[in-house]
């Protein structure tokens, strides 16, 4: 029980970790006593009977639900449905319910062509209005009322003999659980029971736990594990495993994530057998459920619940549902409090002792993370890179091929411009708009055929008179400017995603010892410990004090990669610091550039732990000498927080 | 030949008309499925089922709204899963009940099974116990009803009686019908700062005015006890003291207020919607079972003001208050200490809460001072509701005149919120009072955090039994 005798320093390991499997039961061999409060009288425990709240809704307008072929279509769904009528609008029952419990809107589309492009936009706007992403459906008896591609993202239509209503409504779900992380922060369903790895100890000295930005730094801090026979962690976030591992996000972030987890996993074990090092891996910043569930089974070592960004209260009910997850496969657990993190709603402020106290009373972790003064560099917004990818989805979705949906906005815009202009409905100009949308919505009828929107301008010049060629190209400029303009969000979306350069100007914070020795204090007696994120800004001297204060861990991210660069610069030579003019962002086309380099300079890395090239070696003197070394000397013999 | 003609013509009327009927029946056969059944039986059919869909809707609707919204309101509640059920029994009958004195059957007495007088024997029984009253009169359909029999009963033509202004709080149902029953009204006269009652200024008014026979304690905007035990010994003799403890009638039986009997009240009456969270219904309990006022007060709740006493409720009653008789101390101390860290959470965000002299509040509720009507009224309606928060907006007692919200924290700890979460609550308030944050923003969060306390799972009721056998023998048998 090693996790329950905290001085105990855990046997190496010489053989692989297989990835975990869950526990059956809740407590697992290193637990404390939950610290939770008994729930209110007559209140039933947590894991009840699936709830009518959590099935979504559908507002369906009356005329729908009493269409023969339409009303067995929805009611398959099995969703919460309210009828909307003349007496109760879709917007006023979306206004009763909450924005993200409606799954879509159905609606019926009263006109079809060039007018139901305009209608169902118009619409579409209005029942938006405070979720975006709220699904809409116009039902039409004929399919060819309205192109589907015509319309937007999370925009269909409902035809008879329609199949995939419910791939829509996955496709909504996705959606939203991509953008909102309240979705994701429901509790866990309960894992499969099973065997479980014995955790490793809380408490084995004060140790260096270093960021992996690419997976080729392993084997640096593998070899420093060997050659000073000392646990060494090492954390990647699940924002980093996206960005700077992660091949290729096709089937969501969280499945990238995943991969890369079982990668490192894979990794670390080869190099712990070969090289006979005590290498850890660590989860960082992890602020949904679905990674930390993801990395306790991919086998991690130590998982940090990261609900720094949310208010006390919210990290504690976070912090304990994940705890209780990763309880199950006996993985250490770390959490966060004071907001450390870009994220988080108080990032400049230290931690307080009376909030660190009641984290500390109402959850059970093996370590605590806090704001003692230190900087903490590297924005982990997974949430909002998650939510960045897909926007772009979206929006790659509908753009496609020529982009009917930005054909049918530019057409209704040229409508709008011919009307404002005071030409009547029934001229020839508003005829010839709603010809060409109707002639682009027929020309890639063909199967796999696509519009030829080319074509049909191409046409269209040949048989208007030429005083209505300028409206043609006025049509054609609407249609690419919307075109333009999805791109260029696109590209500000990656931006958002990739603009996450370490920022070295803060180096070496100040700590404040007093606050250190508060925590500490705190956790006197409960056999947890403190972690002490953003090791990077602090100065060899605090460094060198936190083993004296009992500090588990000191985290070490944005210095350790540039050193990392900087030593493989000497290996590879390139210079990293000018971009070039670049068809992106300055953020993304730095990381594009970045991440190419390491592809490239490290390709071979799996095969150089029999002869490690020198950069290696030189990068490994670095991490002994700046931050192994100051951790060591001076550290308690027993686990500051005493046995549990 | 005319004979035959006509029967001959008879006869071709007579395969029109059968041949009518046939197309009749085919019709009314497809109709009906083709299976011979009950007349227009499918059609029917359709057009009930249209009607259940259309209803089941509008439940869809209202209960998400109930399991989605942050409600605050101080005079609504949750009823468990058996208060709500219980009511389908015992419907449709028209019965007559015995008045809480004894009496003999009258011309409305009804022959019944029996069980209406047990159903209603425990239930006078609970109530008696947990209002310290010989006497408790379940009849009342309302709280309004119950007040007004009180004022009828006690009070005629060119009497007086005397009640809380409505600026300190007093209910509307009673000036009018005194103005129409020619019983001069007086107000109880108020210490701003204090909110508490007068009681010298009260004895001098009722010297002044020996036409005063009531004193009526119908206060709907309460934060504070009122020091009744002086306000009786200020009263002359005769003068008839009633409690309404409408709103904080739970918080009496549990224990965390004194009972108004034990300190000189005659009489003891409210509702079982507010902080008992029981059925649309009332009770009157006096004191005394030789009270002299009693036989008129019983009498002016029935027959005289109503002739119907609503029996189904009977049983949803006897289980809201048996919730109270068993889980009300820890719910009665929960609320006061929910509403207090509510109400200091609120004053710490920077928003103006009322009473901050005396802690704030010593009841459910929670006044904020917002200012004019019109910016109450649109935090309350307007803001608030977008952010799924109901509250409800009033002219604060002791504001000079200016309005704010009334926040009730009953129904919030029935759904199991409590102080960690109240501070969310006051967080979520100020964001949106002081803030002026996006309302749908707020909403997302509120949802979020009543995504962690179900509506069908109560607290301190009888919700964790409702799968019990014993509770399936009951219900098979209430929807038989």
């Amino acid at each position: 029980m090693t996790a329950t005798t905290p001085a105990a320093a855990p046997a190496p390991e010489t053989t692989a970790s297989p990835a975990r499997t869950p526990v059956a039961g809740s407590g697992s061999p290193g637990t404390g006593p939950v610290l939770r409060r008994p729930l209110p009288p007559g209140v039933p425990g947590a894991a009840s009977r699936p709830r009518r709240a959590d099935a979504p809704h559908a507002v369906i307008a009356a005329e729908v639900w009493h269409t023969e072929w339409a009303r067995p279509l929805l009611e398959r769904l099995g969703l919460r449905t309210v009828i909307a009528d003349e007496r109760l609008s879709c917007e006023r029952v979306l206004d009763t319910l909450a924005a993200q419990s409606v799954a879509f809107v159905c609606e019926e589309l009263p006109v079809s062509g060039l007018a139901a492009m305009t209608w169902a936009a118009r619409r579409t706007e209005a029942l938006r209005r405070d979720d975006p992403l709220l699904g809409v459906v116009f039902m039409v008896e004929d399919h060819r009322a309205l192109d589907p591609r015509a319309l937007g993202p999370l925009v269909r239509t409902l035809s008879p003999g329609d199949t995939d209503l419910p791939a829509f409504l996955d496709e909504v779900r996705r959606a939203r659980h991509e953008f909102h992380w309240e979705l994701r922060n429901r509790r866990p369903g309960t894992p499969p029971a099973g065997r479980t790895q014995a955790s490793p100890a809380r408490w084995s000295g004060t140790v260096p736990n270093f960021n992996v930005k690419h997976p080729s730094m392993l084997l640096p801090y593998a070899l420093l594990s060997a050659r000073t026979r000392r646990d060494v962690y090492c954390e990647i976030s699940p924002q980093e495993a996206l960005l700077f591992v992660a091949d290729s996000a096709d089937r969501g972030p969280v499945a990238a994530v995943d991969r890369v987890f079982r990668t490192l996993r894979r990794d670390v074990d080869q190099l712990n057998t070969a090289l006979g090092s005590r290498l850890r891996l660590h989860l960082d910043h992890a602020d949904d459920h679905e990674v930390v569930q993801a990395a306790c089974e991919a086998g991690f070592d130590s998982v940090m619940v990261d609900g720094s960004g949310r208010t006390l209260h919210q990290n504690v009910l976070f912090t304990n549902a994940a705890t209780e997850l990763a309880r199950r496969y006996g993985v250490l657990v770390e959490g966060e409090i004071g907001s450390i993190d870009g994220a988080g709603l108080r990032k400049w402020n230290k931690t307080t002792t009376s909030d660190f106290t009641r984290f500390v009373e109402n959850t059970d972790l093996d370590l605590v993370g806090a704001h003692v003064g230190q900087f903490h560099s590297f924005d982990y917004g997974f949430a909002a890179t998650r939510r960045a990818m897909a926007e772009a989805a979206l929006l790659d979705d509908r753009a496609t091929g020529d982009d009917l949906h930005a054909f049918a906005e530019a057409c209704a815009r040229v409508e709008k411009d011919l009307t404002d202009s005071g030409l009547p409905a029934y001229s020839a100009e508003h005829r010839l708009v709603a010809a060409l949308a109707r002639r682009a919505t027929t020309e890639g009828d063909g199967a796999d055929a696509g519009p030829r929107l080319d074509a049909v301008f191409r046409e269209a010049r040949t048989r208007v008179p030429v005083f209505q060629r300028p409206l043609l190209d006025a049509l054609e400029r609407e249609w690419l400017e919307r075109r333009l303009a999805k791109a260029r969000r696109k590209t500000g979306l990656w931006d958002e995603v990739f603009a996450v350069d370490p920022a070295r100007g803060h180096r070496y914070a100040a700590i404040d010892h007093g606050l250190v020795r508060a925590f500490t204090g705190v956790l006197d007696g409960t056999g947890r410990a403190l972690v002490v994120h953003g090791g990077s800004s602090l100065s060899r001297v605090d460094l060198a004090s936190l083993p004296g204060h009992g500090v588990a861990r000191v985290n070490f991210g944005s210095t350790v990669y540039a050193d990392y660069l900087e030593a493989l610069r000497a290996h590879l030579p390139v210079d990293l610091t000018t971009d070039p003019d670049s068809p992106t962002g300055d953020g993304t086309w730095k990381h594009v550039r970045r991440m190419s380099y390491l592809a490239e300079a490290t390709r071979e890395w799996r095969s150089w732990t029999e002869a490690p090239p020198s950069f290696v070696e030189t990068f490994v003197s670095r991490l002994e000498r700046c931050y192994a070394a100051p951790l060591r000397g001076r550290t308690p013999a027993e686990a500051p927080g005493g046995r549990s | 030949m005319r004979a035959a003609e006509q029967d001959s013509d008879i006869g071709v009327v007579d395969d029109e008309a059968q041949a009518a009927v046939v197309a009749a029946e085919e019709i009314i056969d497809e109709a009906s499925g083709g299976d011979g059944g009950v007349f227009g039986h499918a059609w029917s059919d359709d057009r009930v089922a249209h009607l259940l869909e259309r209803l089941a809707s509008d439940f869809v609707l209202d209960n998400t709204y109930r399991e989605q919204h942050l409600s605050l309101t101080a005079s609504e509640n949750y009823p468990s899963k058996l208060v709500r059920m219980l009511g389908s029994g015992l419907q449709g009958g028209f019965y007559e009940f015995a008045p809480p004195y004894p009496a003999e059957a009258g011309e409305w007495a009804f022959p019944d099974s029996g069980a209406n007088a047990s159903l209603v024997g425990k239930l006078t029984g609970i109530g008696r116990q947990l209002f310290e009253a010989a006497t408790f009169d379940w009849r009342p359909n309302g709280g309004s009803v119950a007040e007004q029999a009180v004022l009828l009963g006690t009070c005629g033509r060119g009497d007086g009686f005397v009640h809380f202004a409505h600026k300190d709080g007093g209910h509307f149902a009673l000036e009018s019908l005194a103005a129409a029953a020619g019983i001069n009204t007086y107000h109880l006269p108020m210490v701003d700062r204090t909110l508490l009652i007068d009681v010298d200024r009260l004895a001098t008014l009722c010297g002044e005015h020996p036409e005063i026979k009531l004193v009526i304690l119908d206060q709907s905007f309460k934060l504070r006890w009122q020091p009744l035990a002086q306000i009786r010994a200020a009263l002359p003799e005769g003068v008839f003291l009633a409690y309404d403890s409408s709103h904080d009638g739970a918080l009496i039986a549990g224990g965390v207020l004194p009972q108004p009997t034990l300190l000189g009240a005659d009489a003891v009456h409210g509702n079982t919607h507010k902080t008992i969270a029981g059925p649309q219904k009332a009770y009157i309990a006096f004191r005394d079972a030789d009270h002299p006022k009693l036989r008129a007060v019983s009498d002016w709740v029935c027959p005289q003001m109503q002739s119907n006493s609503h029996a189904e409720l009977i049983a949803p009653m006897y289980v809201a208050l048996s919730e109270i008789a068993l889980h009300g101390h820890d719910y009665a101390r929960q609320i006061v200490a929910n509403a207090k860290v509510l109400a200091q959470a609120l004053h710490e965000e920077g928003v103006r809460v009322s009473g901050e002299s005396f802690g704030f509040t010593e009841t459910h509720q929670v006044h904020v001072i917002t200012g004019s009507a019109a910016d109450a009224l649109r935090l309350s309606l307007g803001d608030l509701a977008h952010a799924g928060i109901r509250t409800t907006n009033i002219e604060v007692p002791g504001a000079n005149g200016l309005h704010g919200l009334r926040l009730g924290v009953q129904a919030m700890t029935r759904r199991g919120l409590r102080e960690a979460e109240m501070r969310e609550v006051a967080r979520l308030v100020a964001k949106v009072v002081l803030r002026r944050a996006e309302p749908t923003a707020v909403r997302a969060e509120v949802a979020d955090l009543l995504r962690h306390h179900p509506l069908d799972e109560l607290a301190y009721s009888f919700d964790a039994h409702v799968d019990s056998p014993a509770a399936a023998r009951l219900l098979g048998e209430v929807f038989r």
